[in-house]
């Protein structure tokens, strides 16, 4: 038992001192591909009655003169000291301006992810039962949807839907500013803002995770050890759930492990299209303000994110399949 | 006598019909009190400092936070907010402002005529820049001053008729902020940006990043009676569609004309719950233009700009991309802009459409571009800003009719700040779609993208064009010194003549400004060009009869 707890123990560790690495690789790939981008921040910061002077003032102010390798070099040496440098717009520590928002694109993924699990895994775990029935073909042609559609068009057309015709749900925002409410009446009311972007945001999620539960289970069902159960009187879904699913969720979950990155460009179109205050819409807002150093602390601090993802679905894994060694 | 009685017959059904239809206005007679008023915006502003930020977003948020000395009322003409009243010297160079007595600061502090000079001299010695005010109209002044507690002189370097005009329109007007707050702070990364102490009818109750700011009634404020309603809100709303679902479904209760996609127009006018108004949108002659670069070919040459002159269809465009909600516009001067004329260009049109084509075709000949049977005579490429609704579609249906005389027009979107860079510092553009406000005069409306010094790489809006013409820039320098409003309007004229006759630019449309709010609410705007500030006196039907 320790053996193993001293083993998984390094592998984290190993696992972890790969992270500043690929922080530094992601740092300079986007330093470069940003500043090659054409705009300058100094311009647009200035507004639309700007004189060549304040335009200067502010290039000096955010170090926007120097040349590229002392920009580069002196924003590495912040990111290693923690520091992810001063947005030009909100003219605020970047890293206090993210920590903000996180918590708001948190919940979001939180409730898609976990309502894309359970809901994919469950239909899928029917589906397999008896693949090619009924059942099966409408929730894979279901899923096929949810995969297909593109997550703004289904976010505006549950707004169509949801609220402007039946009105159950609000239109976006993250809270009714008609009526602030404060305590549990406010977590009820954040919740029911939250219902439709979750639903919008699940649907692919919960497409992927069924389609491949539903392969590695059908594939899982046909194995000797799985008609030994059976053979033991066991039923269908002690079968399933007991035996089959266990293996089957391994790669699933290594696959919506890796998939964590493709969340986060989810939240930017969710989260624009329900007004969600989070970190995906402020990424697209600093990518039309050229606020270079938001937008590159975001991307520190989401790569971060997804190694860190990534290191749980693997535990999450050899947890479940413990032939899987700490290598 | 029978068309008589006929006649006022007629004339009491009209007053019958008339009373009826006014009587829900009256039964709900003036002002209530209460509620909350909650405006969109498409993005968030970066503070709330009324002068260091700029624009639509920024303006919004902070203008019921912090007064101006004067702004404009309904009709256009100055009217007291700080300044309780103002003179002018009779060598007409100094404007005295006496300030109301007793104006508190949100924090309790009172409001002096330093804290005015101050804030004047913040963008003046550059601590902290107004950037409209700065590039205007703070080159017209020779000096500020405040020789006591209530008093604030602007001396004027020589006469200058519009200035008080221009100085009170919402755009420019310099919105006091406090300098006990300020003074010997970094004034850039001071706390208050972000949390503000104003003096406002409303004062800073939050702002939760990324979804509002909230702001609530000021009990202290010093004019009687307002502001009416309890909170004003900002909500973000970055998407289009989503803004017009929220306002119909009343969770939100205002939007302005950049807010709403000109498509959804004819919708809300059906709409009884919806007011659609140009109400508060005076004085901003949102001119959408093509720009040529002068200094390549195939416009250095004005015959070819001529012909393009005559294959614009302005017309068919406002129908095609506009719904017909626009202006065709063939000055670059907006309509509710002071000097406006639409007939005082040359206008390139043959009265049809075919002798159009025809003479296009002989200037284009003319211009060194024959054509030989239906082949192309040149390809242009027009670089345009991506993200309006409309964008793109002028250039589409412009490159239509040019296809009829053999010139290939290809557009090119770019986002805004791609676009900047390539048509206002790379200057790489063959035409250019541009939109300019003319704003409240057209000294600060035109001058800055036209006078020939301005050809200064990467400030925006500037003379991005190349164009250089003596003549111009001595019409816009002896408008600063006209004696009487005619000579300036003459001034004017002579200025729109000669740029329709160089045509480094063609006027396409002037915008619609379509404001809209829920109709349970009135006296949205107190200001001709109010669209910005508009918690001040608003009111809603749903509220209380007295506090």
């Amino acid at each position: 038992m320790s053996g193993s707890f001293v083993s998984r123990l390094s592998y984290i560790l190993r696992r972890l001192a790969q992270v500043a690495p690929m922080i530094l690789a992601v740092v300079t790939i986007n330093f470069l591909l940003i500043n090659l981008a054409p705009g300058d921040p100094a311009t647009l910061m200035a507004g639309d009655f700007a004189d060549l002077e304040t335009i200067e003032r502010l290039r000096e102010e955010f170090g926007l003169n120097e040349p590229l390798h002392v920009q580069f070099s002196s924003y590495v040496w912040k990111v290693l000291n923690f520091d992810l440098g001063y947005s030009y717009q909100f003219r605020a520590p970047v890293l206090d301006i993210v920590l903000a928002r996180l918590p708001n694109t948190l919940i979001l993924l939180f409730f898609s992810f976990i309502l894309s699990m359970i809901l994919g895994i469950l239909l899928a775990a029917v589906s397999a039962r008896r693949p090619n029935r009924a059942f099966d073909n409408t929730a894979s042609s279901i899923a096929m949807l949810g995969y297909c559609l593109p997550m703004f068009w289904l976010g505006m057309m549950l707004i169509l839907i949801f609220s402007s015709t039946l009105r159950w749900f609000p239109t976006g925002g993250m809270y009714s500013l008609r009526a602030p409410s404060e305590g549990w009446p406010r977590m009820l009311d954040i919740g029911r803002h939250l219902v439709l972007p979750a639903l919008a945001y699940a649907a692919y999620f919960l497409a992927m995770a069924y389609r491949l539960t539903r392969a590695k289970l059908i594939e899982i069902l046909r194995e000797d050890y799985i008609r030994t159960a059976r053979m033991k009187g066991l039923s269908d879904w002690s079968v399933i759930f007991r035996h089959a699913l266990r293996n089957a969720l391994v790669p699933v979950i290594a696959v919506m492990g890796l998939d964590f990155g493709v969340m986060i460009g989810g939240a930017v179109v969710v989260e624009t299209v329900f007004s969600w205050p989070g970190v995906g819409r402020l990424m697209y807002e600093s990518i039309l303000s050229r606020d270079y150093p938001l937008l590159l602390g975001i991307f520190v601090i989401v790569s971060f994110g997804i190694i860190l993802v990534n290191l749980i679905a693997d535990l999450i894994c050899a947890m479940i399949d413990p032939r899987i060694a700490y290598g | 006598m029978l068309r008589e009685i006929r006649g006022a017959i007629l004339a009491a059904g009209l007053a019958t019909a008339a009373l009826a239809g006014a009587a829900p206005a009256l039964a709900q007679d003036g002002p209530r009190y209460g509620g909350n008023f909650i405006a969109a915006i498409a993005g968030e502003p970066g503070g709330l400092n009324p002068v260091l930020w700029q624009g639509a977003e920024p303006q919004i948020s902070t203008s019921g936070l912090f007064d101006p000395l004067i702004m404009l009322d309904m009709d256009g003409n100055p009217e007291g907010v700080l300044a309780e009243s103002w003179s002018l010297s009779d060598d007409r160079r100094t404007i005295t402002f006496t300030l109301h007595d007793g104006v508190k600061w949100h924090d309790g502090e009172d409001l002096t005529s330093d804290d005015v000079l101050w804030t004047f001299m913040g963008s003046r010695d550059g601590y902290m820049p107004h950037s409209r005010y700065r590039s205007t109209l703070d080159g017209l002044v020779e000096s500020y001053a405040a020789p006591d507690p209530l008093t604030f002189e602007i001396t004027l370097k020589q006469p200058y008729a519009p200035f008080l005009k221009v100085f009170a329109a919402s755009n420019y007007a310099m919105r006091i902020v406090p300098k006990h707050v300020y003074d010997g702070t970094d004034i850039q990364n001071n706390d208050a940006n972000w949390a503000p102490i104003g003096s406002g009818p409303f004062k800073f109750k939050q702002w939760v990043r990324g979804s509002h700011i909230e702001l609530e009634r000021n009990e202290d404020y010093f004019v009687p009676d307002l502001p009416r309603i309890d909170n004003l809100i900002i909500r973000v709303i970055p998407d289009e569609t989503a803004r017009l679902l929220a306002l119909q479904q009343g969770e939100v209760d205002y939007l302005y004309y950049y807010a709403v996609a000109f498509s959804a127009i004819p919708t809300l006018q059906s709409d009884d719950s919806i007011v659609v108004t140009n109400e508060g949108a005076g004085l901003q002659g949102q001119v959408e233009m093509l720009t040529f670069n002068l200094d390549r070919a195939p416009f250095n040459n004005l015959k070819v700009r001529q012909a393009f002159a005559y294959l614009l269809d302005r017309e068919k465009i406002n129908e095609l991309v506009f719904f017909g909600l626009a202006r065709p516009a063939l000055s670059n001067i907006g309509e509710t802009t002071p000097f406006s004329s639409e007939n005082v260009q040359v206008n390139y049109d043959m009265g049809s459409h075919e002798a159009n084509v025809a003479e296009a075709d002989r200037l284009l000949t003319e211009a060194g571009f024959p054509r030989e049977g239906d082949a192309e005579r040149f390809s242009v490429n027009l670089l345009h800003m991506s993200g309006r609704p409309y964008a793109g579609k002028v250039g589409e249906v412009f490159a239509q009719s040019l296809k009829e005389v053999g010139v290939n027009l290809t557009t090119t979107p770019l986002d805004r700040p791609t676009f900047i860079e390539m048509t206002h510092a790379k200057w790489d553009f063959d035409l250019s779609e541009q939109q300019f406000t003319s704003g409240a005069h057209p000294y600060v409306g035109i001058v800055r993208y036209l006078r020939s010094d301005l050809h200064i790489a990467g400030t925006y809006p500037s003379n991005h064009m190349g164009y250089n013409n003596p003549e111009i820039d001595s019409l816009f320098e002896a408008s600063t010194t006209a004696a009487s409003d005619a000579e300036e309007a003459k001034i004017w004229a002579d200025a729109q003549k000669i740029l329709s006759e160089d045509l480094p630019l063609l006027p396409v449309v002037e915008m619609p400004y379509t404001n809209v709010y829920r109709a349970e609410w009135h006296d949205v705007f107190s200001s001709i060009d109010g669209v910005f500030d508009i918690g001040r006196t608003v009111w809603t039907e749903n509220g209380s009869e007295s506090r």
